[in-house]
């Protein structure tokens, strides 16, 4: 040993502590930023002093899938969550109804009024003045509902594009992290990219990550299909120009395997374009599904019947009709018919049509006799009125594809129908706000675990500085030994 | 290595979200305290919110029921009133013939107040309530009796003179007119002018009122008979009795003849009385049970009223409560934030 040789370590003591410096300053740098995960260095002790060692972030796997998982559900709830409350709103609350429940009771009442006074032409005007209400309540719904499925349709698309985008991105710097690896460069900078980058990609899809030497990772979606292995797997999805009632739109496919809606309410529902799809391909549809059965059974409770001694004509539609209409609707699901139902403009003044038709019947057919209902004409006449009223408190088929009960009211099937869409939200927006408040808390905790803490890194910026001047002290009585021993030779 | 198990980042972002969650609460349940109701009611109530809807629908029908039931009951007071005035004046009618039988002048009182009676019985059979003739049945558009003493001679009086002339050969009031027995008048009484007011002859003179009965419902599944035809017996029975007073030359008769016609008049007025009171039992009935119905209704919509507001509002005071608690949280929150933010290490170095 020398005294040489000590100059020499307290050198690269100081070479090292400047080094270590500099990674904590990275980490101060970048407290901030959420993907951040705490770098240090490691000191390796060699001959002739100590040296820089490589840079290793702070990392907890566990954690990591724990949180991805949150993230996925949290946004596949919350896409459902957001579409569901789009067609809440166009229902209304229970005090200002827009929806067809409460219209229907509207028509009730009306004609009840009308039933009192049969030949009052404004009582006649207010029946038809809430039939057109309720026509258009179901005409708007309806068209909400599909335009909810169009939105769905259109962020499926925009999802996958973000996905393919988002993988490209994972894919090149996979690829860097890899060859970095193999150099021995520090990769830890680009590594918490990585993650930032596979987390939004959790937003998307439901994750599941395997890592392989060299820092690879193989992404796995849903139910084991292979997202990203060496390369990203193509995604397939064809975006639809128009979703009317009773069409499907398109399947998202990922590496030729489609992706599967989620599952029900408290299930997983990975990400958002599983929740978007059970939107677009369940509950919408079955929500459209039951108001064509309200429409058709309106169709079929105002329809008019010969009234010959000797019926021979078939029954028509009546107050209620559809554009292309030739007879009344026979029993089973009838798609967009909500969509298209009217008010017969045999019985709209405003539109040549006569409102002493809704009392004595021929709304279907004017020029039939077979459709009037009182020849006499009586001004008093309420038979067909109260016929209508009977039509309307009558239970009714309705198909059990649409998802509610087979045999109901038309009025009761309105607000079972209100009843099971607001079930599914509440129940939906229960899930959205626990899957948030867990995917919030597991990414604190994440956080904790491996992100970086101010008040640590300066304690550990005292230690270098510490250990830099005792360096310094360290050179300096060294040099004065130097120094005496020159002193003495002189 | 890593010794602390929070991060700077986690401690901003865990005191932002509280923040940002307890105010996103605060604005609802202010929402609530404002409206009374829940803020969000389909989120609230999930499938009882399908009962809500059907309880407003209750509601709501039961409102036009309410409504319509009133007009009925009105439609029924005015029936009633023309109906009390009618049998009144008939029974007056049966005075006054009662009382002038005897007397030789009488002949010309009752000739001047049968036509008095029969034009108070059109004015009042042809009352309209609200647009419709409430006499006509079913057929209420239309005004149920012909005028009898119009400017143009009417079916029913150009009949009644015909039938007259078929029978004695002169017209009514004719200077013949004494020579008509007891024995003849009564037969031409009950012959061929009761004839003049048989359901045909009436249809076709008298009235264009309709026999088909129209039903009301004044309940969800009870339905009442309110109309009255002017083609009931006894207001056919009543015109009779005025029209024979005052048509058939009742002061030109000889004493004897008369008497028997006063007679026989007063007993058909006091039958046409009896069957007009049936009349009002009848609509006496059905103004009871709209009655019934009515406060039937609003007894259910108080019920469906409380059970919509068990559903549908929240209670004040644990709203209240609420956001008292929520501003205590969030200022707190704030307090402790300003507080961890301030404490840092650099501030000692």
């Amino acid at each position: 040993m020398s005294l040489t040789l000590s100059f020499d370590i307290g050198r690269s003591s100081l070479a090292t502590t400047a080094e270590r410096s500099s990674v904590v300053t990275r980490n101060i740098a970048r407290a901030d930023d959420p993907d951040a995960t705490r770098k240090s260095m490691a000191v390796v002790t060699s001959f002739g002093g100590v040296k820089s060692g490589e840079v290793v972030r702070v990392a907890n796997d566990a954690l990591y899938e724990s949180h991805m998982a949150a993230v996925s559900n949290s946004s596949g709830f919350s896409a459902l969550a957001d579409g569901l409350d789009t067609i809440a709103r166009s229902f209304g609350d229970t005090n200002f109804e827009r929806a067809p429940a409460a219209l229907v009771a509207e028509l009730a009442g009306s004609l009840q009024e009308y039933m009192a006074a049969p030949h009052d032409t404004t009582r006649a005007f207010a029946v038809l003045t809430s039939a057109q209400d309720l026509a258009f309540g179901l005409n708007e719904l309806s068209d909400a509902i599909v335009d909810v499925r169009m939105q769905a349709d259109a962020e499926i698309a925009a999802g996958v594009a973000n996905l393919e985008s988002r993988l490209e991105e994972f894919h090149a710097l996979n690829q860097r992290i890899m060859v970095g690896t193999q150099l021995g460069r520090d990769v830890t900078d680009d590594m918490d990219q990585r993650d930032g980058v596979l987390r939004l990609i959790a937003e998307e899809v439901e994750l599941r990550t395997i890592s392989r030497s060299n820092n690879d990772l193989v992404l796995f979606a849903a139910d084991g299909i292979t997202l990203f292995e060496t390369v990203p797997r193509a995604i397939d999805f064809v975006q639809s120009n128009a979703l009317p009632p009773g069409t499907e739109g398109g399947g998202v496919q990922i590496d030729g395997v489609p992706l599967a809606t989620g599952g029900t309410s408290g299930e997983p529902n990975g990400g958002r374009l599983a929740g978007l799809l059970r939107l677009r391909d369940e509950i919408a549809p079955a929500l459209l599904r039951q108001l064509d059965e309200v429409a058709r059974n309106l169709v079929v409770a105002f329809a008019e019947s010969d009234q010959s001694a000797v019926p021979t004509a078939p029954d028509l539609p009546g107050l209620f009709t559809f554009a292309g209409a030739t007879g009344v609707p026979t029993a089973g699901l009838v798609d967009g018919l909500a969509s298209v139902i009217e008010v017969n403009a045999n019985a709209d003044s405003s539109r040549g049509g006569d409102l002493g038709r809704l009392r004595d019947g021929g709304v279907s057919d004017p020029f039939d006799p077979a459709y009037d209902y009182n020849p006499g004409a009586g001004a008093g006449f309420t038979g067909r009125i109260s016929e209508l009223l009977s039509a309307m408190g009558a239970s009714h088929s309705f198909d059990p594809a649409a998802g509610l009960s087979s045999s109901a009211t038309i009025r009761d099937y309105a607000a079972d129908s209100e009843g099971w869409f607001q079930e599914l939200r509440s129940g939906i927006a229960q899930q959205r706000e626990y899957t948030s408040v867990v995917a919030s808390r597991a990414f604190d905790v994440l956080s904790g675990r491996v992100g970086v803490n101010i008040d640590e890194e300066m304690t550990e910026l005292l230690e270098l500085e510490r250990s830099y001047q005792a360096s310094a002290r360290l050179l300096q009585t060294v040099d004065s030994m130097f120094e005496a021993l020159f002193d003495a030779t002189r | 290595m890593k010794t602390s198990f929070i991060s700077t980042y986690a401690i901003g972002s865990a005191a932002r979200q509280t923040i940002a969650s307890s105010q996103v609460r605060l604005d609802r349940a202010q929402g609530e305290l404002a409206s009374g109701r829940h803020y969000d009611l389909g989120r609230e109530l999930g499938a009882a919110y399908g009962d809500a809807v059907s309880l407003r629908q209750r509601l709501t029908e039961a409102a036009g029921l309410q409504a319509a039931n009133a007009h009925v009951a009105t439609g029924l007071d005015v029936k009633q009133n023309a109906l009390r005035s009618i049998g009144d004046a008939a029974q007056d009618f049966v005075a006054d013939l009662l009382s002038v039988g005897q007397l030789n002048t009488g002949g010309r009182n009752i000739e001047s107040s049968g036509r008095q009676y029969l034009q108070g019985l059109i004015d009042r059979l042809n009352t309209s309530h609200d647009g419709a003739f409430v006499f006509g049945g079913v057929n209420s558009g239309q005004q149920p009796i012909a005028q009898f003493y119009g400017d143009a001679g009417s079916p029913a009086a150009t009949a009644l003179t015909n039938t007259f002339v078929a029978s004695f050969g002169f017209a009514p009031g004719s200077p013949g007119s004494d020579t008509i027995t007891e024995a003849a008048m009564e037969a031409f009484l009950d012959g061929p002018f009761a004839a003049l007011f048989d359901d045909a002859a009436w249809g076709a003179d008298w009235s264009s009122a309709s026999d088909e009965v129209a039903l009301v419902r004044i309940s969800a599944n009870e339905s009442a008979e309110v109309s009255v035809s002017a083609n009931e017996g006894g207001l056919r029975k009543l015109a009779m009795a005025y029209a024979a007073a005052a048509e058939l030359g009742a002061a030109n008769l000889n004493s004897s003849t008369f008497q028997t016609m006063t007679t026989k008049l007063a007993k058909i007025a006091g039958e046409a009385v009896q069957e007009v009171s049936f009349l009002q039992a009848r609509l006496g009935t059905v103004q009871e049970r709209v009655e019934k119905s009515q406060s039937l209704l609003m007894a259910q919509d108080d019920v469906f009223g409380r059970r919509l507001a068990e559903l549908e509002s929240v209670d004040p005071f644990e709203v209240s409560v609420r956001v008292t608690n929520l501003l205590t949280q969030i200022e707190t929150s704030y307090a402790v934030t300003a507080r961890i933010q301030r404490l840092s290490l650099l501030n000692y170095l």
